[in-house]
């Protein structure tokens, strides 16, 4: 047997002082590969009662977003949760990968993103959007959370797509609102050009025309309104502006502009329809003040969320 | 002409699941472990390693079905020197680095779990001191010198140790490529 250290290759040795600190390295605990699983698959996961009772792992993430559901709150009986603040960074998060920008908008401000196909994209706040550093490929693909306006660029045999947890939405060339701060909900307003929705495994498709809004509904079917009864666009002029608005759309919107929990403690309050136009102000106070104003509820601020009754 | 990514019906889509999951739970502590060791940091190891199963899950579909850990593997390594290239390390240690994982990954997965294990193996018979002096130079990066104080020995000693360790996995790996 050969005993020469130095004839030995640096390189081969490197490789096997690399081996041997792999080898004897710290594999996460099966805890922890689960804990990341959970984490990955709430990502993922639509909430689906087959899955929920096959795999136990489910579970915590189908109960996360019941909670962004609008019903009836598992904690309180009396109380219906509109909107469920997230994490949020304090100012514009730019966050990149190999191939992939993120960027994710703090409460209260809107931020205007160009994709490398020159769209243009207007972030609402409290959204986080996620696309590819170059559109290579038969289509451009982003993914939402939260809110945004699109201004799509046209490319010819090249769709563009929005995706949002279950709605997807494609275009050609067009101007269109998408909301969708649960995973499981979402809308889409469209402004100008042809939009086709659907749910991810295609089996509601809706083709939309200007001055419609689709909605994707928990229980997944897809329902097309006009646009002009339902929650407004003042967001991208920053103000909040809705004509004949359900109150539940307008407190979903003022949720998530300052990133705050919404609970009603009354159902028909949900549908009591309004008109209220103001410019977004600094304090949530000054909207709950003007909300209050209009005498059809109360609107306060109590332990950090917004309650309506 | 409209190419869509994510199409698939519902019952296959439980089956897509189901065998990701499995992948995942499989993979993540082995490429966790393979992150760290070339990060040198365990969050940015989780976070990369994150960010491949994700591009994993894109591309699913197209990976070919008994290939995925070799996919993961190389997509990790792909992941970690871009990474430090980014961070602006040193290209040296980033070249280093590069070179000595070159082989293992042409090798391929399966033979790079094999001679994982056999170095886990040489390494559990390894009597002591020698076992832990292996581990604190090569796991926890410290230096001889390091490693003498915290043991109480003196450097040459260390040396010897890691110079003994590394002429049996040699041989090892050499009675097995024969």
């Amino acid at each position: 047997m050969e005993y020469q250290q130095n004839k030995h290759k640096p390189e081969e040795t490197a490789r096997l002082e690399y081996l041997f600190g792999e080898a004897l390295g710290d594999l996460p605990a099966p805890e922890e590969v689960r804990e990341a699983w959970n984490t990955f698959d709430t990502r993922h996961r639509r909430p689906n009662r087959m899955l929920w009772g096959t795999v136990a792992v489910g579970i915590a993430a189908s109960v996360a977003v019941f909670w962004l559901l609008i019903g009836t709150a598992l904690r309180d009986r009396s109380v219906i949760e509109v909107f469920a603040s997230v994490s949020t960074p304090p100012t514009v998060q730019y966050i990149e990968t190999d191939s992939t920008q993120i960027v994710c908008t703090p409460a209260t401000m809107n931020q205007r993103v160009f994709l490398p196909d020159h769209s243009c994209v207007l972030l609402s706040a409290t959204s986080r959007l996620e696309y590819p550093k170059t559109f290579s490929g038969t289509v451009r693909r982003v993914r939402l959370q939260g809110k945004a306006r699109f201004e799509v660029a046209k490319a010819e045999g090249c769709p563009f797509i929005v995706s949002t947890g279950q709605l997807q939405t494609e275009v050609l060339g067009t101007v269109f609102d998408v909301e969708a701060y649960s995973s499981v909900a979402g809308r889409v307003a469209l402004y100008e050009g042809r939009v086709r929705v659907s749910d991810r495994e295609h089996t509601s498709v809706k083709v939309m025309k200007p001055g419609e809004e689709a909605v994707f509904t928990a229980e997944g079917t897809i329902r097309l309104d006009s646009l002009s009864v339902t929650a407004g666009e003042g967001w991208v002029a920053g103000e909040f502006l809705f004509d004949n608005a359900e109150l539940k759309s307008v407190m979903e919107d003022v949720g998530a502009w300052y990133n705050v929990d919404v609970v009603f403690r009354s159902q028909p309050l949900l549908h009591e329809r309004i008109y209220f136009r103001m410019k977004h102000p600094q304090s949530i106070e000054q909207v709950l003040e003007a909300l209050n104003d209009l005498g059809i509820a109360c609107f306060k601020m109590e332990k950090g969320q917004i309650e309506v009754s | 002409m409209m190419t869509r990514l994510t199409i698939f019906r519902f019952g296959l889509h439980f089956d897509r699941e189901e065998r990701f999951r499995r992948l995942f739970e499989e993979t993540y502590p082995r490429l966790v472990r393979y992150a760290q060791l070339l990060m040198e940091d365990g969050e940015e190891a989780r976070d990369l390693v994150g960010d491949v199963m994700e591009q994993a899950w894109e591309i699913f579909d197209t990976l070919q079905v008994g290939n995925e850990a070799a996919w993961l593997y190389t997509a990790t390594r792909n992941a970690c020197l871009n990474r430090l290239k980014h961070l602006q390390v040193a290209q040296e240690h980033i070249d280093r680095l590069t070179e000595a994982t070159e082989a293992d990954a042409r090798q391929g997965y399966r033979e790079h779990e094999a001679l994982l294990q056999q170095a886990e193996r040489i390494a559990d018979e390894l009597s002591e001191p020698t076992r832990t002096i292996l581990r604190l130079c090569y796991w926890e990066r410290k230096t001889y010198k390091q490693v003498a104080e915290q043991l109480g020995i003196s450097p040459d000693t260390v040396k010897k140790h890691i110079s003994k360790a590394l002429r049996i996995l040699r041989e090892a790996m050499k009675q097995k490529e024969d």
